[in-house]
């Protein structure tokens, strides 16, 4: 029966001026356009998510823009507020990243207070997943200080517990919840730290272990989501939550507060006594087979040179700190924090750099293979989702903050975060995750790198084998890189992006000098 | 005056009509809402096809319009309203009606907004081109006005700086002054606008003349100006 939730958009949801339709004939007039289960994935996907802004939950915020040209702005207070108006589609973070998330089988917490929507995302991106309103309901994990691993997996039955002579011979009562496509743990600060450590293994390695007997927590489609939810992401809660947890998640997204001009909804809502996972339209829920579909297709997504270059360089940018060490391999971030320094303190010690062009001295640790993979994953998901057939700068910029949100920490000792107009982007990290990607998108541009790349041509000239090479042109080779390390060596100042371009410039000069030996060496 | 994007063939025209005809078997709403997703304009769809089925009831005296005479007059007047994928489709359908005689000429002509006189001659120009028309000037004659302001309505946020012939006729690649390159595809009805992505270099023609072929009898040229975010698309004489 029609109903106000049922309304999904019909025309497709994303065209570009002047889109062509080749081959059109007079029967295609009088047609009905594509309905939802003919229609690609992609654009399932872009109707599910006008389905939850629109009609789902009350999400008017626009705060991951894109623009085809620039947009237009309009300064706004006294305290260099702006708002700009976006010239292309562009999305609420809270809902789009968590569909994403969906999509490709990552984890998402999302934080902000109480009754913001958190769990109500959640539930909806459980039943567009394929699990019915009811059993989603009954498979959120309320976290709570007294939740026990038992509590959390199932327990062995008691049965077996008496009977049997070994491990192997008691069987467990697993919990429901575990099989199922999207995982919810709500307020996950509040589970004791034992629970935390059984929850990692299934977050981290997709199985669960009790009793020596094991479960895989994969659904039939092999795509599984996990949702946290959380008041606050800055370690609050009832107990921390352990860093490997914390690392695993992929992005971390804000609920929004509610905008007073919807009031209405509401009214209506509260009037009707509906919740929004009752009335998903059986068009807007994922079969199994699209969701493997979906996941293989976000993956397939090219990352084009000039964007891993890119990234290549911001993510560069991190690891070094000058004083950390002696050697120079050690001279990271990782040394002093592993050994109990202040990283802010060590980075205020080197006089040798500018800090205003020293973008790793605005950070007090470096981004893992971890987060970069993240990250890599949802810039992928996010082009996908434009209907862009590889991935942008734009879309890198749009996920990066909330993939590295509570990944790349703000060194607070930076001059930056301590007077100024940017004094607030040391609360609100969104904001400096952005920044400081545009900030190394101007640098790279500055350097010229978009041009000359001589330790990536290097690398590629290795990456082509060294079969046929002659120990003449090894000689050259390994010439041509100390030549490098000569041309670093003479700057005076030393930035991160010297730091991985030197250690691997090392790294391809020890497997010239290996290769060097053995052609030397071999019986002629 | 402020000029806007449009097409010389619907200067002056004052479409009356504002609901869909009724046709039993059809639903021509649905066909409404299709011409304006495939970015034509569904007025004046209404106006020509309402006339068009107008002239087919006074001339068949049949109890209704037959299935291939809805087709053919729907896929003119769609065609006729600015959709340029649909001109292949109406012409072979057109060919057809002018040749077996089925569908009444004044519908035909109706469905196209010309004059009865016109309609052979329509058939035969657009048989050589995508620009060709009956009521021929001598002179340069402005075929369409494409792209304008984004500020008021139109595409672009600067003006055009070049327009060159594409790789087809009836194809033209824009250059804006801030280095955006657009797409345009244009024929006698209706234009069609597509930005180029920055790092795809458009196709071009390579002919000595700069033109694709089978343009000689119908030459055409894209006029930029430096005072106007328009760009116009002239048809020159023949050569």
């Amino acid at each position: 029966m029609p109903n106000r939730w049922n309304k999904i958009s019909e025309s497709p949801t994303r065209t570009g001026t002047g889109a062509s339709h080749p081959g059109l004939t007079a029967e295609d007039l009088f047609r009905q356009p594509d309905r939802v289960d003919q229609v690609a994935l992609d654009e399932k996907l872009r109707r599910i998510y006008f389905w939850l802004v629109n009609r789902a939950v009350i999400s008017p915020f626009y705060d991951i823009e894109f623009s085809l040209d620039a947009p237009v702005s309009f300064a706004l207070g006294d305290a260099g507020a702006e708002l700009h108006l976006p010239t292309d589609q562009s999305y609420s973070s809270n809902v789009l990243l968590p569909l994403l998330t969906t999509a490709v089988g990552g984890k998402c917490l999302l934080v902000g207070g109480p009754g913001r929507g958190k769990t109500t995302l959640a539930v909806l991106m459980a039943v567009i997943a394929g699990t019915e309103p009811a059993e989603v309901r009954r498979s959120v994990q309320q976290g709570q200080p007294q939740l026990t691993v038992g509590d959390l997996v199932g327990m062995p039955l008691p049965r077996d517990l008496v009977n049997a002579a070994s491990l192997p011979e008691i069987t467990i009562a697993w919990r429901g919840w575990l099989t199922k496509p999207v995982k919810i743990i709500d307020e996950y600060n509040r589970i004791p730290t034992k629970t935390q450590s059984a929850l990692l293994t299934m977050v981290a390695e997709g199985y669960v272990e009790s009793y020596d007997q094991m479960l895989r927590t994969a659904p039939e489609s092999g795509v599984e989501s996990w949702f946290f939810t959380a008041n606050d992401d800055s370690g609050g809660g009832t107990f921390p939550v352990i860093q490997a947890l914390k690392d695993r998640v992929d992005v971390t997204v804000a609920a929004q507060g509610f905008n007073s001009r919807f009031f209405d909804e509401l009214i209506t809502r509260v009037e009707a006594g509906e919740k929004p996972e009752d009335h998903v339209p059986a068009e807007l829920v994922f079969t199994p087979t699209e969701q493997a579909a979906l996941a293989a297709a976000i993956r397939a997504v090219p990352v084009p040179r000039d964007v891993r270059r890119q990234l290549e360089f911001f993510a560069s940018q991190f690891e070094f700190v000058q004083h950390g060490g002696r050697r120079f391999e050690y001279r990271t971030k990782d040394t002093v924090m592993t050994s109990g320094g202040q990283v802010g303190e060590v980075i205020d010690s080197n006089t040798g750099a500018d800090l205003q062009v020293d973008l790793g001295a605005q950070t007090v640790n470096s981004i893992s293979a971890r987060a970069l993979q993240s990250l890599i994953t949802y810039a992928k998901a996010m082009a996908y989702f434009r209907g862009v057939d590889v991935v942008g700068l734009d879309d890198v910029a749009a996920v990066l903050p909330f993939s590295l949100r509570g990944k790349l920490l703000p060194n607070e000792l930076h001059p930056r975060f301590e007077t100024g107009a940017d004094r607030e982007l040391a609360t609100d990290s969104i904001s400096w995750l952005g920044d400081l990607f545009e900030q190394s998108r101007r640098q790279f541009l500055s350097l010229g790198l978009a041009k000359s790349d001589p330790v990536g041509d290097l690398l590629a000239e290795f990456a082509a084998g060294l079969d046929g090479v002659s120990q003449v042109e090894s000689s050259r080779r390994l010439t041509a890189i100390e030549s490098q390390i000569q041309t670093i060596s003479k700057q005076k100042k030393l930035y991160g992006r010297h730091f991985d371009d030197l250690v691997a410039l090392k790294y391809l000069h020890q497997r010239y000098t290996n290769y060097l030996q053995w052609l030397e060496g071999r019986p002629r | 005056m402020i000029r806007r994007p449009g097409q010389a063939v619907d200067e002056g025209l004052l479409p009356q009509t504002t609901v869909a005809p009724v046709v039993p078997g059809f639903d021509v709403d649905q066909s409404v809402r299709n011409v304006e997703s495939w970015g034509g304009d569904s007025t004046l769809y209404r106006h020509f096809l309402s006339q068009a089925l107008a002239a087919d009831d006074i001339a068949g005296g049949t109890d209704g319009p037959l299935p291939h005479t809805v087709l053919t007059l729907a896929a003119l007047a769609a065609w006729r309203s600015g959709i340029l994928d649909l001109r292949q489709d109406a012409l072979t359908r057109l060919g057809e009606a002018l040749g077996s005689g089925s569908v009444p000429r004044q519908a035909l002509v109706s469905a196209v907004g010309l004059q009865p006189s016109e309609l052979d001659d329509f058939a035969s120009a657009q048989a050589e081109s995508p620009f060709g028309w009956p009521a021929r000037g001598d002179g340069d004659v402005v075929i369409a006005r494409v792209g304008g302001f984004r500020g008021l309505g139109g595409a672009w946020t600067a003006p055009p700086m070049t327009g060159e012939h594409g790789d087809r006729e009836g194809r033209f690649v824009i250059t804006l002054t801030d280095g955006e390159r657009w797409q345009l595809d244009a024929d006698i009805f209706g234009t069609t606008l597509s930005r180029l992505p920055p790092d795809e270099a458009p196709t071009t023609a390579t002919d000595p003349a700069g033109r694709p072929e089978a343009s000689g009898a119908w030459p055409t040229r894209l006029a930029v100006f430096d005072t106007s975010y328009l760009a116009w698309l002239v048809l020159e004489k023949a050569r």
